[in-house]
């Protein structure tokens, strides 16, 4: 049952793909995906507006209805999928216009997660937060991870836009598998998008990101190194859209 | 065998109760504070789901599955407040368990507590076993509970280290407002102590207007640590999981505590809050509509006893705590009295505090059959023996 729901979603979402056109940010990594993904369809949005994963699926389901824009009732889980395949259906009818971008959450623990999710999108730009820390909560996940995130770099096209964390010694050790465009971003080299200066303040955190000579200082509310991490990050894909840094930057520090 | 420290310490007078109670058959127990729901059936499968895809018979990390924090941090940035899952945010065997870590980790020998009564039985217990000193101040009973900072000015000393302040409170279920809240605060940041919020009961309000969360403003991080537990409101005592959120620089001590007491919270347990806090509004949501219910049965039998007691509906939580009218010798002796004569188990008001003498505390958490079973004996032995 739970099979032949997957696909019956991912066979619409395949119809939204087809006909709108979106560009496909997936946001992949152990940890900090939701986080990413909701501030970058934050800072992005007065310029670009963004689809975005509804909180805490799993990729099969998730993808698919984040395609759909679906949000289950009452924000989150707990809603019939009767009541979910019928409303899939009357998105593919109903939706009459469609944002440019739609940023995905890759929640992938092992090769057979990859493929699946890779089967219902493609992504144009990819992004990575980290691979560390969850290999440390579970230390026998290493291994697995190596295997899961090999693969799936492997079996993206060689024109996706890679963005990954420099930081990361998990992320780097699979460097031989990144396609040809990559930037990174990370306080150390070869970060294309360097951070720096980052300071913790009453009300939040205080850095500087910087690309070939050009400065961007931010201040943010939230407390966590991860978070500078972030930006650095919605840095490199606003910039990989073209879109004005100096807006993104305004949007950071509101 | 030599004299222990411990020995002064007592056993809270809720466990007191319940023990007698125990040896008493056919007794209907409204003392204890345990929700007399059963853990909801998605946090159940999603546990058994844990069980054949994890191996969730290993530690986790000291201060918790990185994946719980990940998702505690996301829920509070819903709520516009900001802790970092690295380092400020450390799950725990229950929220006591934070407590005692806190304490522990924050306290010199013959520092002092300040404790506002009256308020959870176990606070001063845990402040002794941590080698502090509790001090109560009196909440003003005629007055909604009001805390003032007059009462904390006097009550401080050179050795005051920390305020445990339960919000919302129990056993008064009264919520504190924003203005008192931020007076604390100021006080508190002024005198560098530190404030212990214990938010077990934050997802029980009755009232319309929202609980005011001091984490918010984050200019009172240095000070202030954050208790919270999903005993209550997902039905999860027996599972022993909350979390505490600090400044870094707090949580790296108390994380050295913790570590000492427990390793860490139990696994499984971690994978059962990850999917309360998954489902978290629709179980909310459902389960207050239950104890809306049984709060309006209980008021409603309170109204017919209203010759014996004085009682506002409570604001929070699952407790009433009415005023004794009738004429008595102690809340503790009349507790024991209705226990041993009416066979209904209550908490005398005294175990909260000297100033919660004159009140019984009773539990609506039980089921509506308990509810109405423990007003017809209580009317019965009102009515017969008053
Ligand atoms: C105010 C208060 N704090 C803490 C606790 C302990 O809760 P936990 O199960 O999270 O340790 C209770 C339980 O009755 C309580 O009423």
């Amino acid at each position: 049952m739970k099979l032949i729901f997957q696909i019956y979603l991912k066979f619409l979402a395949k119809i939204i793909l087809k006909k709108f056109r979106p560009k496909i940010i997936a946001i992949c990594g152990s940890t900090n995906k939701s986080t990413a993904v909701a501030a970058m369809a934050r800072v992005l949005s007065p310029q670009m507006e963004a689809a975005a994963s509804p909180k805490n699926f799993n990729a099969e389901i998730g993808i698919p209805l984040s395609i759909l824009r679906i949000v289950p009732e009452g924000a989150s889980k707990i809603e019939r999928w009767s009541s979910i395949a019928l409303r899939a259906l009357q998105q593919v009818f109903s939706l009459k216009t469609y944002p440019k971008i739609i940023l995905l959450e890759f929640g992938m623990h092992a090769p057979m997660d990859a493929e699946k999710a890779l089967s219902i999108a493609t992504p144009d730009i990819c992004i990575f937060t980290n691979l560390a820390p969850s290999i440390l909560s579970h230390t026998d996940k290493s291994e697995q991870y190596n295997k899961t995130f090999s693969y799936f770099l492997r079996r993206l096209p060689k024109d996706t836009a890679l963005i990954t964390n420099a930081d990361d010694p998990h992320l780097e050790e699979l460097a031989q598998f990144f396609p040809d465009k990559v930037s990174r971003y990370g306080q150390n080299p070869p970060s294309d998008w360097k951070l720096s200066e980052i300071t913790d303040t009453d009300s939040g955190q205080e850095f500087n990101i910087a690309r070939n000579g050009e400065i961007f200082q931010v201040k943010i509310r939230e407390f966590g190194l991860h978070h500078a991490y972030i930006a650095a990050a919605a840095f490199a894909l606003s910039s990989e859209l073209k879109l004005d840094l100096k807006k993104i930057q305004q949007e950071f520090c509101k | 065998m030599q004299p222990l420290r411990t020995q002064n310490i007592g056993l809270s007078l809720i466990k007191e109760m319940e023990l007698r109670g125990s040896k008493i058959p056919g007794v209907v127990s409204l003392a204890q504070g345990i929700p007399s729901f059963e853990t909801n059936e998605h946090i159940k499968k999603a546990v058994i789901e844990s069980l054949s895809l994890h191996n969730i018979g290993k530690y986790s990390l000291s201060p918790g599955l990185l994946e719980l924090r990940e998702m505690v941090e996301e829920v509070l940035r819903k709520d516009g407040i900001s802790y970092d899952h690295n380092n400020e945010i450390i799950v725990t065997a229950g929220s006591i368990e934070g407590l005692a870590a806190t304490l522990l980790a924050i306290l010199e020998k013959g520092d002092e507590v300040i404790i506002p009564n009256p308020s959870y039985a176990a606070y001063a217990e845990a402040v002794r076993v941590a080698h502090g000193v509790p001090i109560f101040i009196d909440l003003h009973k005629n007055d909604n509970w009001a805390l003032s900072i007059d009462a904390l000015e006097k009550a401080k000393s050179a050795k005051t280290k920390a305020v445990i302040i339960c919000q919302p409170n129990n056993p008064t279920s009264h919520i504190y407002p924003e203005s008192t809240i931020r007076e604390l605060a100021e006080w508190a940041k002024n005198n560098n102590y530190f404030l212990i919020f214990d938010e077990v009961y934050k997802d029980f309000n009755y009232t319309a207007k929202p609980i005011f969360h001091l984490a918010k403003d984050s200019k009172y991080r240095g000070n202030a640590v954050y208790l919270r537990s999903f005993s209550k409101a997902f039905s999860m005592t027996g599972w022993r999981v909350g979390y505490i959120l600090a400044c870094k620089e707090l949580a790296r001590e108390i994380l050295k505590v913790h570590d000492s007491l427990v390793t860490c919270a139990p696994v499984i347990s971690q994978y059962a809050a990850m999917a309360a806090l998954r489902y978290q509004d629709e179980l909310i949501n459902d389960i207050m509509i239950q104890y809306r219910k049984r709060r309006k049965i209980t008021l409603a039998h309170f109204n017919k006893l209203g010759d014996y007691f004085e009682c506002t509906a409570p604001d929070s939580g699952y407790f009433f705590f009415p005023k004794i009218l009738f004429k008595n010798s102690g809340s503790k002796k009349t507790a024991i009295e209705i226990l041993e004569k009416a066979k209904v188990n209550i908490v005398p008001g005294i175990a909260f505090g000297p100033a919660g003498e004159g009140y019984l505390r009773f539990c609506f958490g039980r089921s509506e059959e308990d509810l109405n079973e423990a007003f017809t004996r209580l009317k019965n032995y009102f009515h017969n023996s008053l």
